[in-house]
């Protein structure tokens, strides 16, 4: 390797920025067929009950009209949409259109019509009738033995428990236990694209589906198993995406648009509005957790006892996964010998909980942290020492037996982070007298890198460099606005050694792109797919080498890759573009400068990271205004600056909408009552504080060029940072978020200010 | 066929004349930040509109006579920008800038706030504490003026005809010392900007000579009840009492009894009392410690 890097740590912009901005870019809801329809769900406006009867005569006999879809016309197959590939054992609980409804927003038919105002007109026409069965909102009274069923089991789905240690035996030991109990809610995602998808069928009943999607052989898989067809019949195209943050993981519309078009043998369209996308995808899992922290009278944890309640909503989907992932996060932040994670998971009446950005890591930290703040501040200590005593050390193992953390730098996070923020003067600053009071809280987060030590993660890629000295790099790529392609772009221009502007990564077509066997998830994008376009360039130039040196008959050792043309060190004539190398290799040897490799994952180290927040709170209504956020993120080494540092801002703003807005919320019966942005507030641009993002870049060498993974963790430390603030401000522990005035005048009153 | 007809007078006369067959699928449409979601709600596919934004006639900001003027065709934009309105009508200009986004600011009329007639309509409440007047035409060109809580009279509901218009507002120009201002909360949300009023207050006191005491206040709560009203208890604590802490928590305290009648022990509503006292604090601090916007200076 090079020692200094020309492409790998530059703020390179993303390749499709050009599109965005000038409104060029073709979103999925710019996309038409000749022929195209245009379809429209009806989504159930109860909780819970049986359909007795629909009637869409009217909806029918509205002139535009093609057809009306319901339970009954459409298969019977049940499917579970998180399962990404063959093999995977999961529950199957839902079909294209259910015959009970069981949730505010679960799918009950849809309208094909000529334009999307008459389908949007004919949804309103259709009468439905529904059998009302109690609606179960409340994860806790889901699990009571006399709980209204909500499937044909009882409402708990599963009890799992991760330990490793005594938790029994340790914590009698202890000096002090500090339990919290938290409550985390149900998230949209927020995407600025809502949920669309266009499918089309061929002559030869082939279906052909765009999607801006995370994983195209997962919706691939899915709608083979609703439609009961072979998945090879089904071709996925990723589509340019309005954002996902996990929203798009699990597909929603892709075999119900698949099946539309299969019915009427034309193009069909579906797009959803904004409260369908609210109540009708998917949300991040809502959790309710009890946090037992045994410590010695120097604020060593001895011992840790977490105990979860995952409210999976009204279907199954990754209701264990999520409860997994979280248990697993909880096991590698701390040196903790004596811990326990139990989870249940439990159906809901409310949507479906699904993948959202971090994957249970925001829930489970925002349990432990806002849990670890209270354990210092009952400790009399600083939590950020306390956290210094306790957390992992470099290459630590996983007390599971899980993946090693690898090279773990969280301790330098907080180090420096703390230094940056200046965090023991403002946290032991004397407090404010006036109204507006402010406070100062932290948190740190783990997250991982890919599948690898749960699931199959592998990426197949082919690297060819043209005779025009172009480089086309085919992957199953799903650049969700992340700069993934750009990522995957810089890594084999370092590599190569060649200009960026010549490397060409198109998006994912299962029926094009070689196999990838988790698709954009699990943040395993950088670290997996990113290792594997690495070592694709060094075989693809291991291979030029070869053949240059057969070529000027020299030793391999003396031909020198370098800004784009082959030489050999000892022979200033003989020289060539990688192009014209690439010709000759074809024309002489009948061979590709090219390779098609398959790369396993080699690990799965931990990414870490803290914020630091300040905020001020308003005793006299509850309202707060965040003041200033640090991020620290131990990312290995990034990539692309730019695009680490977007990923961190985005993120955080999702951190504090998660911490004092973001909550879908409902009425007695199960409605949601929070269907617009009008009602569901995410922070938006006026309120977002002064984020500053500390790098610690001591690479992971696992990782292409010592890269990890950010997207996901990203968004994790938030939370639990701005709430331990607003406790550290005011004197109060909240215990449910988002943390509204309403809640924190509540705690204050209580607490007698 | 079902067809909306858009119409888009050019003149007070033009406008006139497409009032006079105005009927029940008539629509005034100023900037149509609610009425475009209210006809995609209700699905009003047909009827009439009459285009409001073209009357370039009624573009204006004006002191005449000893009154502010304002064009029925005037946006939030503007009036949030204006100089005049800043300095004599401070409350009103705050609420402007306080309606919506920029986006939302650019294109919206108080006009169709006003007729909106929403409880949470931000323009209401500091045109009731001015004691402005809508001047209102109808379709035989005739204008009539009407005050405020002779204008708007419940949820959604005002005593506009089908035929008839409002045309400008009238703010009587204060000529003595005197100071003005708004503020706002939005519901359980600690949202600064882009929210839709949970409570409201807008607030004018006329000092006297020296500046110390307040002759007279008109306080307007908004967001509390059907229309925003005078909370004359909290006019009271302001009115003739000297400065202190015992003013202040006079004036917070009537506030919040006002609020609490209002909200008639709703519990989904409770955190509008607390709303009150946080927003009484604020406007008591800029009515009386901050430097006069207004007449005085
Ligand atoms: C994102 C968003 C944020 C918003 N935030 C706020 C906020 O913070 N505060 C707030 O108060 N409102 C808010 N609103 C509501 C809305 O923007 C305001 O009420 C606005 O002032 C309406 O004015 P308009 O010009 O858009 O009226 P329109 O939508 O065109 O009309 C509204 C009503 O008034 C009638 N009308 C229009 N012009 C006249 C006229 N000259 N004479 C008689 N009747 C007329 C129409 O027929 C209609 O019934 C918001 C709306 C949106 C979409």
């Amino acid at each position: 390797m090079r020692e200094s890097l020309k492409y790998v740590g530059a703020s390179v912009p993303i390749h499709d920025a050009e599109q965005k901005v000038t409104g060029k870019l073709r979103y999925l809801d710019d996309m038409v067929l000749p022929d195209m329809l245009h379809g429209k769900l009806l989504l159930s406006n109860v909780a819970h009950g049986n359909i007795k009867r629909i009637d869409a005569a009217k909806a029918k006999a509205l002139p535009g009209v093609v057809a009306v879809f319901t339970h009954m016309d459409a298969p019977v197959n049940r499917y579970n949409s998180h399962k990404w590939i063959d093999g995977m054992e999961v529950v199957k609980d839902e079909r294209i259109f259910t015959e009970k409804v069981r949730f505010y927003g679960d799918r009950v038919a849809a309208v094909v019509a000529v334009d999307r105002q008459t389908a949007e007109r004919a949804v309103g026409l259709i009468e439905v009738e529904y059998e009302m069965l109690p609606a179960v909102i409340d994860p806790v009274e889901a699990l009571r033995p006399n709980a209204e069923r909500i499937h044909e089991n009882v409402n708990l789905l599963y009890r799992k428990t991760l330990e490793c240690g005594n938790v029994e035996t340790a914590m009698q030991a202890a000096c002090r236990i500090v339990e919290d109990r938290v409550e985390t809610p149900k998230i949209h995602h927020a995407a600025m694209e809502t949920h669309a998808c266009l499918a089309d069928v061929d002559p030869a009943g082939n279906l052909t589906v765009w999607t801006p999607c995370q994983v195209i052989f997962q919706a691939q898989l899915i709608i083979a198993e609703a439609l009961g067809i072979p998945g090879s019949k089904v071709r996925v195209i990723k589509s340019a995406i309005g954002g996902s943050f996990g929203g798009k993981g699990q597909p929603v519309l892709e075999p119900v648009c698949a099946f539309l078009a299969q019915k009427l043998n034309r193009p069909v369209k579906l797009v959803m509005d904004r409260g369908q996308a609210i109540a009708g995808t998917r949300t991040r899992t809502k959790t309710i957790g009890t946090v037992r922290t045994a410590v010695d009278h120097n604020g060593m944890i001895m011992a840790r006892d977490i105990d979860v309640l995952v409210d999976a909503g009204g279907y199954f989907t990754n209701g264990d996964a999520v409860a997994m992932a979280m248990g697993k996060k909880a096991f590698k932040l701390y040196r903790i010998e004596n811990q326990r994670y139990t989870a249940a998971g439990v159906y809901t009446n409310t949507p479906i909980g699904g993948a959202a950005r971090g994957y249970g890591s925001p829930q489970i930290h925002a349990i432990t942290e806002i849990n670890l703040e209270n354990t210092a501040r009952q400790l009399g200590m600083d939590p950020v020492e306390f956290r210094l005593k306790n957390l992992v050390h470099p290459y630590d193992k996983d007390p599971l037996g899980g993946p090693e953390l690898g090279n773990a730098r969280i301790l330098d996070c907080v180090r420096q982070g703390a230094a940056a923020f200046n965090w023991k003067e403002r946290y032991f600053r004397p407090k404010d007298q006036g109204r507006y009071v402010r406070g100062v809280g932290m948190a740190c987060c783990a997250h991982g890198n890919g599948y690898y030590g749960a699931y199959p993660d592998f990426i197949t890629l082919s690297l060819r460099i043209a005779a025009d000295g172009f480089a086309i790099l085919k992957g199953a790529f799903h650049d969700l606005g992340c700069g993934t392609n750009t990522t995957m772009m810089q890594i084999v221009a370092e590599t190569l050694d060649m200009d960026i502007s010549k490397i060409y990564v198109p998006e994912a077509d299962t029926l094009v792109s070689p196999f990838d066997s988790a698709g954009t998830q699990a943040s395993r994008v950088t670290y997996v797919c990113g290792g594997a376009a690495m070592q694709a360039a060094q075989k693809v130039r291991e291979k030029m080498r070869r053949y240059a040196a057969r070529y000027f008959s020299c030793d391999v050792e003396a031909v020198v890759m370098e800004n784009g043309r082959v030489r050999i060190s000892d022979k200033p004539s003989a020289t060539l573009s990688y192009g014209e190398l690439a010709a000759i290799i074809q024309k002489t040897y009948s061979d590709e400068a090219g390779e098609t490799i398959t790369y396993q994952s080699p690990g799965n180290p931990t990414s870490y990271g803290a914020n630091f927040a300040e905020v001020e709170v308003d005793t006299v209504t509850g309202r707060v205004k965040v003041l200033e956020l640090l991020a620290v993120h131990d990312v290995g080494k990034a990539i692309n600056k730019g695009f680490v540092e977007g990923q961190v801002q985005g993120a955080v703003q999702m951190g504090l909408g998660m911490a004092l807005s973001e909550e879908i919320t409902f009425d007695t019966q199960g409605r949601v009552q929070t269907m617009n942005f009008g009602k569901y507030h995410v922070i938006n641009a006026p309120d977002m504080p002064e984020i500053k993002v500390l790098l610690v870049e001591e690479l992971e060498e696992s990782g292409p060029y010592g890269a990890k993974s950010v997207g996901e963790v990203a968004t994790v430390a938030t939370a639990p940072a701005v709430i331990n603030a607003i406790n550290h401000a005011v004197g109060i522990n909240i215990d449910k978020l988002p943390a509204t005035p309403e809640r924190i005048m509540e705690k204050m009153k209580v607490r007698g200010r | 066929m079902e067809q909306l007809v858009y119409e888009s007078p050019r003149s007070v006369h033009e406008l006139a004349y497409c009032l006079r067959n105005a009927d029940q699928n008539t629509y005034l449409l100023s900037g149509g930040t609610d009425l475009v979601i209210k006809l995609r709600k209700l699905g009003v596919h047909a009827g009439r509109i009459i285009d409001m934004t073209r009357l370039e006639a009624l573009n204006y900001i004006k002191i005449e006579d000893g009154c502010i003027r304002i064009g029925a065709n005037t946006t939030f934009a503007d009036i949030s920008r204006n100089e005049e309105l800043r300095r004599y009508a401070t409350c009103l200009a705050e609420a402007a800038a306080q309606v919506g986004s920029q986006q939302i600011r650019n294109t919206a009329r108080m006009a169709g706030n006003v007729a909106n007639s929403s409880p949470r309509g931000d323009s209401i409440p500091a045109l009731l504490a001015l004691d402005a007047k809508a001047g209102i035409l109808n379709g035989k060109g005739e204008i009539t003026y009407k005050k405020m809580d002779e204008l708007v009279v419940g949820i959604g509901k005002n005593t506009l005809q089908k035929d008839e218009a409002i045309v400008e507002f009238l703010i009587p120009c204060p000529d003595e010392s005197h100071r003005s201002t708004f503020g706002k909360f939005g519901r359980e949300s600690h949202r600064t900007s882009v929210v839709i009023s949970h409570i409201n207050i807008a607030a004018v006191i006329i000092l006297d000579k020296q500046g110390t005491l307040v002759k007279s206040a008109r306080v307007v709560i908004g967001s509390a009840a059907p229309v925003p009203y005078r909370a004359e208890a909290a006019e009271k604590a302001l009115t003739d009492n000297a400065a202190g802490l015992a003013r202040l928590n006079a004036f917070v305290d009537a506030l919040q009894k006002h609020v609490i009648e209002s909200i008639h022990g709703n519990k989904r509503y409770e955190n509008k009392i607390d709303g009150i006292a946080g927003l009484g604090y604020s406007v008591y601090d800029r009515l009386f410690t901050s430097q006069p916007a207004g007449g005085a200076e």
